[in-house]
């Protein structure tokens, strides 16, 4: 059986003092040509859909739809939505290929602006109960865990 | 003793264009090195180990450059503080395409 044990981050908000705290993922996205691609992406369970940025998608070469939903946009960034496939494997884990449903946001061909204010931009989030089928999620927090002073993620293959 | 709000580094930077945020090695400065040995002190030396207080110190010295201003920074965390080689989605692709997979694997991304 597959397992992973990740750490929850933990940043300090300066305005106030307190603790911040989100699960990061490693994955590998796997590109048109079957080339894989680390991302960075946040964990996070209340997203409801997995999101990616157009651009930066088409950059890398990750495959998704050539037209857009019509009659719908992203509510949160006001974007328009290309709803696809993310495949991508765990890194840490086995060499599994998952696929999650996934909003690819905004213009494909449009260059986001270096001064878009911060929040205006999608963030790469991760859907994790789209995964539930082939994935145990649970998170935990030993006090004597090593590297994981918050508590940790537990992935684990079904 | 710590007191908030802080004035971190990145209240400074907001505007700037991702070129003209600080690239190379950063120093942990004195405010984000006491963050961390408060936080230590909250924790077992078990659970506190030298690489979780390493990863942390240099997380949060990136963390303390590019809060708030909307760029991932890729970056090589150090003994001596993390160097930052990428800001932001132009400069990321510039680094990462000529990067070997295993050379990519190293480097660390600190997110928006």
């Amino acid at each position: 059986m597959s397992r992973l044990e990740v750490p929850v981050s933990h940043r300090t908000l300066y305005a106030t003092g307190d603790i911040l705290l989100r699960l990061e993922l490693d994955l590998e996205v796997k590109t048109a040509s079957g080339a894989w691609r680390p991302e960075l992406f946040l964990v996070d369970s209340g997203t409801e859909m997995t999101t990616f940025l157009a651009w930066l998608a088409r950059q890398e070469g990750y495959p998704m739809p050539r037209l857009a939903a019509k009659r719908v946009v992203h509510e949160q960034t006001g974007l328009e939505i290309r709803s696809g496939i993310l495949r991508f494997r765990i890194v840490g884990m086995d060499q599994t290929e998952y696929g999650v449903p996934c909003f690819f946001l905004g213009d494909p061909a449009a260059r986001p602006s270096a001064n878009a204010p911060a929040g205006t931009l999608p963030r790469r989030l991760l859907q994790p109960l789209h995964l539930l089928d082939v994935l145990k999620f649970s998170t935990e927090k030993d006090p004597a865990s090593v590297a994981a002073p918050h508590g940790e993620l537990v992935i684990e293959k079904k | 003793m710590l007191s908030y709000p802080i004035h971190n580094a990145a209240l400074d930077l907001k505007g700037k264009p991702p070129d003209e945020l600080p690239h190379g090695l950063l120093s942990p400065p004195e405010t984000v090195r006491e963050l961390v040995a408060a936080d230590k002190a909250k924790h077992s030396p078990e659970v506190y180990t030298e690489e979780t207080e390493l990863r942390i110190l240099n997380d949060w010295t990136v963390d303390w450059h590019f809060n708030g201003l909307g760029h991932d920074v890729f970056y090589r965390p150090t003994p001596e503080g993390p160097v930052v080689l990428a800001v932001g989605y132009e400069e990321r692709l510039a680094l990462t395409r000529k990067m070997s997979p295993e050379a990519r694997r190293e480097l660390k991304i600190w997110m928006a």
